[in-house]
């Protein structure tokens, strides 16, 4: 495993992780845009315009970009973020060259006025598939709520008028000004030679335009705040409460992690054994959201409405024991552990990289190997875990309830099940 | 060519161990495929196994419940447990050095589990609470209720069990379901990773030798026959799944039918993306997939439209599933083209190289090969089986195996009309 960089003259930055023994190379291009570094007026542009990447360029129609993606192989997709958009592929090592010409390529997106029509339907019906999943669409007002007057409140597939409003040339202009060298990352990591990879970056990015964009940091307003939302489709309650935590660039993010590991991961912790195992609780679960410069911690209960209130009091208890007595030696260690076997193995695919050579770099600029996170891991002891929580205790701020409202519509739908008959 | 290293054994109690070696990977991943899946399910008990899979670990051996999985946590293990229709899985993944350590907790799960009575009652209403969660999530919903009608009964019973039936189910019937189908015949270890196959074979035959039971059973499946459902539920979407019959996994047509739900609906050129999704705008996610079960098989099609729009979705996959079965004419873009297929055969075949680097996708996929087949097939020979599949072998394959007569299942807050 060997790490190269190399800054192109327009200031583009890349980075590779060899690694010989791989039998596929991942590479991806990350841009440092997303759904907070939106204005109100183009809410969700960030997202729509990810889409609109690969709908052609002057030189590749968007047939052209899927088809040769499928003739290559190739493993591909691209994601959006409150604060990043990736482009990113995985191919065997002697399609290096074409799949890296076509996500360079695709890039710079012509943004046809046609297209940009027929793609935001799509976007449309992923708005209405979120909106669908009862979790998601509790988390999605949580974020909300929690930074209301701070940009990470904002949606990221924005909203279906803000979506049904945004014009062509909003998202151009959009493009124009974030997809510049001084916000955009590189990263490469498998089986492929450090020299094709910068050859290639030369001839294919070179002509990248120069030029950076200064993100926002306002702090964010606390307030307690409670909302209820209720909704026909539900069967069960959910229950969203967050509060604050370190940043994602924070030295403390990993005991941030580790901390809510052992309150919170799905099937071994403090919440899992105090309400998932009893059959109180479908889930109960803490995770910690690390963005730049802020961050929070989201705790996520659903259970039977009639037991919420309890199971909610509970979750709480929990919270406030943990806050105040800390974690022990042993919970410390099997976190330890098992996140750092996590690391391993997510880190034996080299897809499975990308993401975090890219970020430590384009926030720390630095490179961190799998070795390294693991080792940061392991230094962690459980005073810095009480010194976060001294810092950041587990208390939350804002809770949000989605709750079925009882109509016909809601009860169990299987009861409600009908044949229809084939159109002759 | 990918140079393979795959060697099996089968112990004298009729477990088979399938082991592939991976010596560029530090991890190891496993499998167990135990025949006690919810086919199995007694009569009006549907959810035994997975009842049976929440209490199997609920203490084993020296551990009780939460000793065993901190035991799981400290070794760094991602261990689980679930039922799916013909099995329960016991899988795991961790770091190769650490297997032998894994293995005794796995012994200890399998061997020797407590069912203890104080924790039934809790057992029973966390499955409880996850069927009422499948009620709320239309597309997880759709996903049960497809098996239900599309698949050949005792394959079609929901893994998860229902909620009408879980309050009847006993714990003497989860220990009975543990008795009769928790045996080492019809059993399949699948394990990949950095690992010497002496080793582990030794070692399993060392921790599981006094494992013994009844011989396999036979299962007689019936079908009968594709049905049209919609369920009413209060979403902005509705979510469509069609099912087509279709050769089953040990069927020499096998790569054929995959070669058509491939182009059907497997990558972003695929017909269906293309057609649904990129000119028309028409939904965020629609594909096609093949789907093995014990003696059959399904192209499976989903995808999932607001509801003002579903009715042409609908129809503009099936004028697609039409058109895929036109004799072929490529000037006039009918049948399938030699572009599309090598297409497709390009995508399975950088699939099977780069999940060489997967330890639990290759776990997995031994163990399957294994349970359909009798025997592993080697990457090789699955690009050979996939290099004949030819424009002309895919239109007999689809005379054979029609685009007719699917079983379709809609959910979301109105009926369509499902064209003939």
């Amino acid at each position: 495993m060997k790490f190269h960089h190399h800054r192109l003259s327009n200031g583009l930055d890349v980075l590779a992780e060899i690694n010989p023994a791989a039998y596929s190379v991942a590479y991806g291009f990350f841009v440092r845009t997303g759904a907070r570094d939106e204005t109100p007026d183009v809410s969700g542009v960030s997202h729509f315009l990810e889409h609109m990447v690969f709908k052609g360029t002057p030189r590749h129609s968007a047939e052209d970009v899927n088809r040769i993606f499928d003739e290559i192989g190739a493993i591909y997709n691209a994601s959006t973020s409150e604060e990043e958009t990736a482009f990113y592929a995985a191919t065997l090592p002697e399609y290096f060259p074409v799949g890296f010409e076509l996500l360079a390529d695709i890039m710079f997106p012509s943004l046809h006025e046609e297209d940009f029509r027929t793609e935001k339907q799509v976007i449309l019906e992923e708005i209405a598939m979120y909106d669908d999943q009862p979790a998601s669409f509790a988390v999605h007002k949580a974020m909300e709520t929690h930074f209301a007057g701070h940009p990470l409140a904002n949606p990221i597939l924005g909203t279906r008028e803000s979506i049904t409003a945004l014009p062509v040339e909003a998202m151009r202009r959009y493009h124009r000004e974030r997809y510049r060298t001084g916000n955009v990352v590189l990263a490469v990591s498998g089986n492929i030679e450090w020299d094709l990879v910068r050859r290639l970056a030369e001839e294919k990015c070179g002509h990248w335009p120069k030029g950076s964009f200064r993100r926002a940091h306002p702090p964010r307003v606390g307030r307690r705040t409670d909302k209820r939302f209720p909704r026909a489709d539900l069967v069960q309650q959910h229950t969203v409460m967050m509060c604050d935590a370190p940043g994602g660039t924070d030295r403390r993010r990993i005991a941030a992690s580790v901390l809510s590991f052992v309150v919170g991961q799905a099937d071994n912790s403090r919440l899992y054994w105090e309400l998932v195992d009893p059959g109180r609780a479908e889930s109960a679960d803490l995770s910690f959201l690390g963005f730049d410069g802020v961050g929070a911690f989201i705790g996520y209960l659903s259970c039977a409405p009639e037991d919420a209130e309890a199971n909610a009091t509970t979750f709480r208890r929990v919270l406030k024991e943990v806050t105040r007595y800390g974690i022990t030696q042993e919970e410390l260690q099997r976190a330890v552990n098992k996140l750092s076997t996590g690391i391993v193995l997510r880190g034996e695919l080299p897809a499975g990289r990308l993401g975090a050579i890219a970020s430590e770099w384009m926030y720390h600029r630095r490179y961190r190997s799998v070795d390294d996170e693991v080792k940061d891991l392991q230094r962690l002891s459980v005073a810095d875990v009480a010194a976060l929580l001294e810092q950041f205790p587990l208390d939350p701020e804002t809770t949000v309830v989605v709750a079925p409202e009882q109509t016909k519509a809601s009860r169990g739908a299987a009861e409600n099940a009908e044949a229809v008959p084939r159109r002759a | 060519m990918i140079e393979q290293r795959i060697q099996t054994h089968r112990y004298e109690n009729g477990l088979v161990l399938v082991v592939e070696t991976l010596p560029e990977t530090r991890a190891v991943a496993c499998e167990f495929l135990i025949p006690a899946g919810s086919a199995f399910d007694p009569p009006g008990r549907n959810g035994t196994a997975n009842l049976l899979s929440d209490m199997i670990v609920r203490g084993a051996g020296a551990y009780d419940a939460r000793q065993l999985a901190d035991r799981f946590d400290f070794l760094g293990v991602q261990f689980g447990t679930h039922a799916g229709t013909a099995h329960m899985w016991l899988s795991f993944a961790t770091l190769s050095d650490r297997l032998m350590d894994v293995l005794p907790l796995c012994a200890d799960v399998i061997l020797r589990p407590h069912f203890p009575e104080k924790d039934f009652a809790a057992g029973k209403e966390s499955v409880a609470q996850s069927l009422r969660a499948i009620e709320e999530d239309p597309l997880e919903k759709l996903t049960v209720e497809l098996r239900r009608h599309a698949l050949p009964e005792p394959w079609s019973k929901p893994s998860e069990g229902t909620l009408e039936d879980l309050p009847r189910i006993t714990l003497d019937d989860v220990r009975e379901h543990y008795r009769r189908h928790v045996r080492p015949a019809g059993t399949i270890v699948g394990v990949a990773g950095r690992i010497e196959f002496e080793r582990i074979r030794d070692a399993l035959g060392e921790l599981l030798a006094g494992w013994s039971g009844p011989p396999e059973e036979r299962i007689r499946a019936r079908w009968d026959g594709p049905r049209v459902v919609h369920l009413p539920h209060a979403s902005h979407q509705t979510h469509i799944a069609v099912a087509f019959e279709a050769v089953p996994y040990a069927d020499p047509q096998h790569y054929d039918a995959w070669m058509v739900a491939s182009v059907l609906g497997g990558g972003s050129s695929s017909r269906l993306f293309t057609e649904v999704r990129e000119r028309r705008g028409l939904c965020y996610s629609v594909y096609a997939s093949l789907v093995c079960g014990k003696g059959f098989g399904r192209i499976v099609v989903y995808t999932g439209t607001t509801a003002d729009r579903a009715q042409e979705t609908l129809d503009v996959m099936w004028a697609e599933f039409r058109r895929l079965g036109e004799p072929p004419d490529p000037a006039a873009g009918r049948g399938v083209s030699e572009h599309e297929l090598r297409r497709s055969k390009a995508r399975v075949k950088s699939a099977m190289i780069m999940q060489q680097e997967l330890a639990g996708a290759r776990a997995s996929a031994i163990a399957r090969d294994w349970s359909h087949l009798g025997r592993v097939r080697t990457a090789d020979e699955i690009r050979r089986a996939v290099d004949a599949v030819s424009a002309e072998s895919i239109h007999h394959y689809i005379r054979q195996h029609p685009f007719a007569n699917p079983t379709v299942v809609t959910i979301g807050p109105e009926p369509l009309e499902v064209p003939r």
